[in-house]
This record gives structure tokens, C-alpha cells and sequence, in this order.
């Protein structure tokens, strides 16, 4: 499947397939089963792009498996069954079994089942006893058919089967809506809530889909949401398994990582849902959430304890999540700051900057003790070294403007007994502005739209689950325009995004 | 009588099996002759990350022989290097210097030299990066497209953890179809031979309701699959998955290891992954590729040690080393700046024997099992320790290729040739012919990779 193009068929992550078998049987947590499933290389984008995804041998046999698992698990319970199938009024098996199959199979397939689909199913679930020596028929006939659903394609995939109403484009119906929808916001299939606006029409416009959205988002499950979302675009991971040497950081605990994981994830929910303000909150605002741990790098002198709390840290040093102690720590080498890999990270995924290739082979900067960072940085990539191209103008300043957060994250006015000069001009917008520090820069950004349409742009990867395209160049713009000005909190980029005509309706472009 | 005509005589063959005890798995060798045809033929791939410690950039050579020619165990072993671990193997080795990769990695080095290393392909332009993939087919994919049974993958096997920098790198069905690989060995265990200690009765009523799930999701595929207005992708995608749908009966003509055996591997399935369980799950995951072999579930296994730049922390003489990459670059960094890391050198050099040690364990397995014709599996294997870098620098030029097995008398093993430093395209043609594929006019193999590169094989690894 190429970048940016749609599919009739996204396969469900395995997560996704983990939270939709949670919820379709009310459990009260994960299965845990689709860690024995064959992974899904990832390779660009965020994890969740199912028209990427595919069954190969050894992920069917996977597949096969844990259908049978879970049938085994809730056919074994009888609370977990009862849960799930008509209760026992004395009608016949037959009956009973149809009853089961249309509402049960409604909610697996995530549209009502054809009367042909549902015969099929209960003649099988008829004929199901000769084939198990310890259940007994009505028992054998829902593991059976349990397997079965698990397997079908119209659960591991996401099926839009309706008819083009022009080249390319497929209306999707209010069931697929109701899909992509809770996919998109929740990970995980429709809740019953949901299948009732699919079942009345209530998705059937931009609106109906718009007040369901809002729904969704005061559910537990878009916290998770936005909490994955920006643990991808931060790279959340790389806050752990970090080393400084104990020569210049003899306190310094590995440990720490998970604290900054943590102030990240509390920092970015409060500004997206509890708050419902804009991406120029994330990139400018003074508070944050801190326990003891992280008051020691932030400089405060209170005692905060092992939990978290809400603190102001000073405004004349931080500024936004790119001042936050996990984005500066994870961008930094054992003894220095990084700011080659800060700026990068900057110019590349936080403005969307395109950059040539880089070089495979890339030798070391000169130790030399009597220099700062920044100039040895400069001696290394800056003018008249081969790599100026890049880095003198896309790259470094970027980077220098953090130079007074050393390599855990910490406040510093000298490096290496100089001052630090944390001054540069950075492109924004297509203009050249000039900063004196983080704040400043961060600043920059909050007023840049080109910052806002890349903030934007990711954000529909990853709830439309594919790469951007071409086409969606105006629309994006208009939301970075929108945000910029202060008229689109993030969740009200969620919205337009989520009930765009690029979301309710499907765009294939064969050989796009 | 089944909706659809694919083929339903792919056989399981299991028995036994069930949990408990450490230490290791020695009786997973075979205590009797094993179910592999005596023409069968089996390519096996270990790829160890980050290069080398080799004579360069002021270091001596501590990886190869000092010269090419005859390789015996007491030349092996009065040299001292890290290949010496597999003296015992002289006479089945083919060491080959002189193969590179062709094409530059995109931003990433390592992620150019995993895409490459089993596919001798380009690498994309995008995704870049370490994020990039391969542009061709690995050299597993169409062994095991050749002559394993219609619809069986290869096994594709790593170990240790996923980073999330650069994961799985060498298994690629086509152009940019990364194949998954498996780190846990209890998974892979069941997925092979999954259903075992059971009655005949029980395992015939799996069978029957299997066999009715797969009717009926077959029959949803097709119908699917006949829909107008599927793109190219969408088709593929949904025909692989067709494909894939087989009913497997149970035959029970290979013996498995006894209960106790298989528990150990159960009881790490929870630790798979922990940094210090690197090599032990090593062995069980080439206890495993072996089995299969003997079994014939499979002609074709790739073993991918670490990450794609591989971050385990090895443990040498009781201390535990840094992390590898760090190691490889002789810096507490993974990037171009750090501090010297204070004997890095002879670290690099011990987790090239550990590696050697690693590989020397499928030898052992490979020459304790026999074939239905009281051949060693090993005389009818390529067995091939590969990296996807040549050394400290991180080099594409001489990469080491480290073969065992004579594959059915067709290598020239016992030998230490110099390639002349060819594209490594040319090795697996020699290594494909060898193996008995061919092209689809079923004329010998000689353009496997992209299809710019020249042909042909290295005739001095030929017998």
C-alpha cells in the first residue's frame, strides 16, 4: 500500500484488535493473546496504519489461535457467557442460536449481517456438538461460531464494500462511519451508543458525526488517545534507557525517564482535554506537572514529594513542551546537550522542513576542552564544513536556541566557563526571524502557521491512519491558519478532522 | 468436501511436549533419526549487528584467518580469532571476504545494511532513514517460496528487544514487504508445533472445526476478492491472506523433546526479551529453526541478534559490557561524539566470539540431527553467519560471510576464499543454485537483488 492512499480493507492493529476483543465481550481488561502475534513492521508514520497491515501465514495461524483462545475463555465462564447470548426462555436452539448470531454478530462484523450471513452461521452453530466432547450443544455451537466471527475478515478488517459514486471516491455508510470513527478517537470498535447513530442516520452528516465525536472525547478512551498520539510525534520512548557520565552528572538517576514520560503525558492531556486549548498553549505555556524528581532539574525549591503536582516553572526559562525536561534530556549526549539532533527533531517533525539525504558516514567533532558545545557544534557542521548546507540554516539554530538546558534538562548560564549564547535566526514561515533564547523560540513557533499545519498535519496521520498527501495540502493549511489565530483548540482540530469529506468518505487512487 | 481447492495435506508433524525446567534443553538433541528427506535442503541466516573487530584504523585483525586457503581445526585454533570459535567446523566452513553491499543506506546506515544484507536491493528513498526497507525480495523468501510447502513462510526469528529505532530488518516478502519476526521462542513453539499431547479423537475435532472456520473465512475472502474497484494493494493484500488459509493435520512421525524440555522455553516466554537472557534465548530459537528443519516445516530460517543496531548490553567474563552499538562505535554514544569507552576494542572482539559461539550451536544441532539418508542435516544446509555491516566504521565494503555446510556437496567448504569484492548479490546466487532453486524458466539462478547489478555466482565458493 503506498503512502497516503486509502484502503477498502485497513486491517486492525494489534492493539486494536486486543481493545475491540475487550469490548466485545465486556472484559474488564485485555486478553493479552495478540502479544503471541506475529509483529507489524512499522516502517514511517505512526503505528496504526492498517492499509499497511497484512495476514501472512504465520499471523493467520496466530489469528486462528487466539480465536480459539478466546472462544475457549468465555464459553468456559458461564458468567462470560451469559454476558453475551440470549438467556435460555425455553424458545428453541434454533432460535436461541439466531438470536445470538444477529445481535452477537452485529456487533463483531460492526454492521447488522445479511440473512444469508446469519443462516450460514447458525446452520454451522446447529452442527457444531458432533465435534466437541465437552460442551454441550448450545455451548459447542457458540465456541464454534465464536471462532469463526474472530476469524471472518469483516472483524480483522475494517471492510468498506460500497460502490464508488465517482472515480475514486466511496461514500462510506453510517456503519463505516461509526468504524472509523471509533478506530480514529478510540481505538477500538463502537460503542452501543454509536451503532445506534449508525443504525438511525445520525452519522449520515458532517454534523451527526460531529456531536458523536464530541461524545467520544470526554471518554476515558480518548485520553489514551491523545496520550498515544503524542507519545509517537514526541518519541515518548526515547525519554528511557538514558546514560550521563557520573564524572559530570554523579546524581544523575536513569530512572528519571520515567518521570519525564509521566509530566509529558499529564502536561499534553491537560492542555488538549482538560483545557481544550490550542497547540500554542502546548508551545508556550509555564506550567507543568512535577514531583520532587523533576523539581530538582526544573530548579524549583519546594518539596513536591513522590506524586504530581502542578507547578509554574519561570517563565523567563521555560516556555512549552519543547523546554520540558523529557524533550531535552532524550536529545542530549552523556556529557553535552545535543543540539544537532534538538534542531533536527525541530525542523524536521515539528515545522515539517523536507531534508536531503544524510550522509551515512559521519565523523566525530573535535574534542577540544576549551571550547563550548555550540562551537565545536559549529566547527563540526556549520559554515565551511560540508554539512553547512544543512545545518547552518535548517538545522543548528534550531538546536542552539536550548543551549541553556545542559544534558539532564537542567538551567545553565555557562558551558565550558563561557557564557551560553542561545541566539540565532531560524526560518519561519519562509522568513528569517531572529531569537535570543527557548522562549523566545518558542514564541516563534506559536506565531508560525507553517508550526500549526505541521502540528496539524500529523495529527491527521494519525487519526485518518495513513501518510498526508498531496491533496491535503489547503485543508491543512486552513487548520494551521485556524489554529495559529487562536479560532481551533487541538480538539477542535480533532473535530474538523475527524468529520472532514476525507474521513467520511473514502478516496482510492489506484496507482497513486 | 471442502468449498474451495487448496491444498489440505500440509502436515503438522508434533508430539509431546508440555512445560518445565531450567537449566538447558540438551535433550533437545535428537535421540533418533528425524523425518528430513535425504534431497531436502536448508538455508539458515544469523545476523549479528554493527560490525566487526577487524584489522583497521590502527586495530589489529582479530576476526579472520591471516590467510585464504585450506581451513583446518588446528589452523583455526593456533590463530586466535573470533572464527576460531568454530574450529571444530573447519572442514564444513566457507569463510568469504570480499562481498559488499551495493547500494548506499538513505540517512541511516545501519537500516541500509539490514535492508541489503538478505536482499541485495536498493533501499528506498521513502520511507528513509532508519525507517527505510528493502526494495526486493529476501533471499529466504524465495527459498522458502521454492521449496517449502504452498503458503509456508520462512521462519523468521530475533532476539532481544524491540527499540523502536530499527527493529526487524531481513526477512521482506517483495519490494518493501518487511516480514515480522518472532523474539519469543514459547510463541513460536506452539506456532509449530502447537497442538500436541492431545488424543487422536481430540486433535480430529480440532481438525473438523478448523476446518469449517477456514471454509467459511475463505469463502468471505473470495467473495471479497470479487469485488469491483479493489486497488492493486487492497488485491495483494487480500490474496496473501487467502493464501495463507490451509487446514494442517496432525501427523505425528517427529518426535519432539520431552515435556521438561519444552517448559523451559514456556518458562521464558515472560523474560524473552530481558537484555540478560540475549543468548539463552539464542539457543532456543536455533533449537527451534533446527527442529524445523529436521521436521521439514520449513527449508528457510532467519535468526536476527538485536535490534537493527543492535543495543545489548553483553556480559563478558562475569562484567557486563556496554551497550553493543556504543561498543561498536568505541564511544559512550550512538552518534558521532562521545567519550572513549576504555577497552571497547576487545569488547567488540569478544561479542564477535560470542556471536561465533551463537552460531556454533546450530552447527552442533545441524550435525547432531540425521536425514532419512544418515546424512548430518548440516551436509544438506547453508548455514550462514552474516552481519549487516563490515566493521568498526560501519562499512558496506567486506562484509563477513561466515558459511557452514556443504548443501548437499555443492560448496566448497573447508575453505577461506577471497571474493575479490564483488557484490554480495553474486553470494547468493552461488548460495540459491546451491540450494537447488531456480529461475522460472528452471535455469539456474543469476539474478537474484536488483536487477542492475551484474549476474553470476563466485565460482571458488562453488565445489
Amino acid at each position: 500500500m503506498l503512502a497516503g492512499q486509502d484502503s477498502r480493507f485497513p486491517r486492525l492493529s494489534h492493539s486494536q484488535w486486543e481493545n475491540t476483543v475487550r469490548d466485545l465481550f465486556g472484559l474488564d481488561e485485555i486478553t493479552g493473546l495478540s502479544s503471541n502475534f506475529v509483529g507489524d513492521p512499522v516502517a514511517g508514520g505512526f503505528d496504526n496504519q492498517g492499509a499497511t497491515f497484512d495476514v501472512g501465514a504465520t499471523l493467520w495461524g496466530d489469528y486462528q489461535r487466539a480465536a480459539e483462545g478466546v472462544a475457549q475463555l468465555i464459553v468456559s465462564d458461564p458468567d462470560r457467557l451469559a454476558a453475551i447470548v440470549p438467556a435460555d426462555a425455553g424458545q428453541s436452539m434454533e432460535d436461541r442460536a439466531r438470536e445470538f448470531v444477529t445481535t452477537f454478530g452485529r456487533r463483531v462484523y460492526r454492521r447488522p449481517l445479511s440473512s444469508a450471513e446469519a443462516d450460514v452461521y447458525v446452520s454451522g452453530f446447529l452442527g457444531a456438538g458432533s465435534d466437541y466432547s465437552d460442551l454441550d450443544d448450545f455451548q459447542a455451537g457458540v465456541h464454534l461460531t465464536l471462532q469463526k466471527m474472530l476469524q471472518s475478515p469483516y472483524f480483522l478488517y475494517r471492510v468498506i464494500d460500497g460502490e464508488e459514486t465517482e472515480p475514486g471516491v466511496i461514500p462510506l455508510d453510517g456503519w463505516q462511519r461509526a468504524s472509523r470513527l471509533s478506530y480514529a478517537l478510540w481505538n477500538t470498535m463502537p460503542d452501543e451508543a454509536l451503532f445506534e447513530a449508525a443504525a438511525s442516520g445520525a452519522l449520515d452528516t458532517p454534523e451527526g458525526m460531529a456531536a458523536e465525536a464530541e461524545r467520544m472525547l470526554e471518554h476515558p478512551y480518548a485520553r489514551d488517545m491523545v496520550d498515544d498520539f503524542h507519545r509517537q510525534l514526541l518519541k515518548f520512548d526515547a525519554y528511557l534507557d538514558q546514560y550521563r557520565n557520573p564524572d559530570f552528572f554523579p546524581d544523575f538517576d536513569p530512572n528519571i525517564g520515567y518521570a519525564m514520560q509521566e509530566e509529558a503525558r499529564r502536561f499534553i492531556k491537560d492542555i488538549v482535554l482538560d483545557r481544550d486549548q490550542g497547540y500554542t498553549e502546548l508551545l508556550t505555556s509555564t506550567r507543568t506537572f512535577a514531583n520532587d524528581e523533576l523539581a530538582a532539574v526544573y530548579g524549583l525549591e519546594t518539596t513536591l514529594g513522590d506524586q504530581f503536582v502542578e507547578v509554574e516553572l519561570d517563565p523567563t526559562q521555560r516556555a512549552g513542551l519543547l523546554t520540558r525536561s523529557g524533550f531535552l534530556m532524550s536529545r542530549s549526549y552523556q556529557v553535552d546537550p545535543d543540539p544537532i539532533h534538538r534542531g533536527a527533531f525541530i525542523s524536521f517533525d515539528l515545522m515539517c522542513n523536507i531534508h536531503p539525504p544524510i550522509p551515512d558516514n559521519i565523523s566525530s567533532p573535535e574534542p577540544d576542552p576549551t571550547k563550548t558545545n555550540r562551537e565545536r557544534v559549529n566547527d563540526h557542521t556549520g559554515p565551511g564544513t560540508c554539512g553547512s548546507g544543512c545545518h547552518t540554516t535548517l538545522i543548528n539554530p534550531a538546536g542552539f536556541a536550548f543551549e541553556n538546558f545542559d544534558a539532564t534538562g537542567a538551567w545553565r548560564t555557562e558551558d565550558n566557563g563561557k557564557p551560553v549564547d542561545a541566539s540565532a535566526t531560524f526560518t519561519f514561515d519562509g522568513e528569517p526571524r531572529s531569537f535570543d533564547d527557548a522562549v523566545d523560540f518558542s514564541q516563534l513557533m506559536a506565531d508560525s502557521q507553517q508550526a500549526h499545519t505541521c502540528y496539524s498535519q500529523h495529527l491527521l496521520e494519525y487519526l485518518h491512519a495513513r501518510k498526508s498527501r498531496p491533496a491535503d495540502r489547503d485543508p491543512l493549511n486552513k487548520l494551521g491558519e485556524m489554529s495559529v489565530s487562536g479560532d481551533r483548540s487541538i480538539r477542535g482540530i480533532i473535530i474538523d478532522l475527524v468529520t472532514s469529506d476525507d474521513f467520511i468518505n473514502l478516496h482510492q487512487e489506484e496507482g497513486q | 468436501m471442502s468449498a474451495y481447492s487448496f491444498n489440505r495435506r500440509r502436515f503438522l508433524r508434533g508430539i509431546g511436549g508440555a512445560v518445565v525446567a531450567l537449566p538447558m534443553l540438551e535433550s533437545f538433541m535428537p535421540r533418533r533419526a528425524q523425518a528430513a528427506e535425504g534431497s531436502s535442503r536448508f538455508f539458515f541466516a544469523m545476523r549479528q549487528a554493527n560490525g566487526v573487530q577487524c584489522e583497521l584504523g590502527g586495530e589489529p585483525e582479530r576476526f579472520w584467518p591471516s590467510s585464504t586457503g585450506p581451513l583446518t581445526t588446528d589452523g583455526m585454533l593456533a590463530e586466535d580469532r573470533a572464527v576460531s570459535e568454530l574450529a571444530d567446523y573447519a572442514s564444513d566452513l566457507l569463510l568469504v571476504r570480499g562481498t559488499k553491499f551495493a547500494f548506499p543506506g538513505n540517512g541511516c546506515g545501519h537500516s541500509g545494511g539490514g535492508n541489503q544484507c538478505l536482499t541485495a536491493a536498493r533501499v528506498s528513498a521513502s520511507p528513509s532513514g532508519n525507517e527505510s526497507l528493502a526494495m526486493g525480495e529476501s533471499v529466504d523468501n524465495v527459498i522458502a517460496r521454492q521449496l517449502n510447502e504452498p503458503g509456508v513462510d520462512p521462519l523468521t526469528l530475533y532476539v532481544g528487544r524491540k527499540g523502536g529505532y530499527i527493529n526487524e530488518v531481513l526477512s521482506y516478502r517483495g519490494s518493501m514487504e518487511l516480514r515480522g519476526a518472532d523474539e519469543n521462542p514459547w510463541v513460536v513453539y506452539e506456532r509449530l508445533f502447537g497442538l500436541i499431547g492431545m488424543d487422536e479423537t481430540v486433535i480430529q475435532q480440532i481438525q473438523n472445526r478448523r476446518t469449517s472456520v477456514n471454509d467459511l473465512v475463505h469463502e468471505e475472502m473470495s467473495a471479497l476478492l470479487s469485488s469491483s474497484a479493489l486497488s492493486s494493494a487492497d488485491r495483494s493484500r487480500l490474496e496473501l491472506h487467502r493464501d495463507a488459509i490451509r487446514d494442517l493435520e496432525i501427523d505425528l512421525t517427529c518426535q519432539l523433546p520431552p515435556a521438561e524440555d519444552v517448559s523451559a522455553i514456556e518458562a521464558m516466554s515472560a523474560f524473552c526479551k530481558d537484555n540478560d537472557n540475549v543468548e539463552v534465548v539464542a539457543r532456543m530459537q536455533i533449537d527451534l529453526a533446527a527442529l524445523a528443519f529436521a521436521c521439514e516445516l520449513t527449508h528457510a530460517a532467519t535468526l536476527q541478534i538485536g535490534d537493527g543496531n543492535d543495543g545489548t548490553e553483553y556480559t563478558v567474563g562475569g562484567q557486563k559490557l556496554p551497550n553493543f552499538h556504543m561498543v561498536s562505535h568505541r564511544i559512550f554514544a550512538h552518534g558521532s561524539e562521545g567519550d572513549p569507552i576504555p577497552g571497547a576494542e576487545m569488547m567488540h572482539h569478544e561479542i564477535d566470539r560470542i556471536h561465533a559461539r551463537m552460531f556454533k550451536h546450530m552447527l552442533d544441532r545441524l550435525a547432531e540431527y540425521s536425514t532419512s539418508t544418515g546424512e548430518r542435516l548440516l551436509d544438506n544446509t547453508a548455514a550462514l553467519w552474516t552481519n549487516d555491516l563490515a566493521d568498526r566504521y560501519h562499512s558496506y565494503n567486506n562484509i563477513p560471510q561466515v558459511l557452514a555446510g556443504s548443501c548437499g556437496g555443492k560448496l566448497a567448504t573447508g575453505q577461506y576464499v577471497d571474493a575479490g569484492g564483488v557484490n554480495h548479490n553474486k553470494f547468493f546466487n552461488t548460495i540459491l543454485n546451491a540450494m537447488g532453486c531456480t529461475k522460472d524458466d528452471g535455469s539456474p539462478i543469476d539474478d537474484f537483488g536488483d536487477e542492475s547489478l551484474e549476474g553470476g555466482e563466485i565460482s571458488s565458493m562453488k565445489a
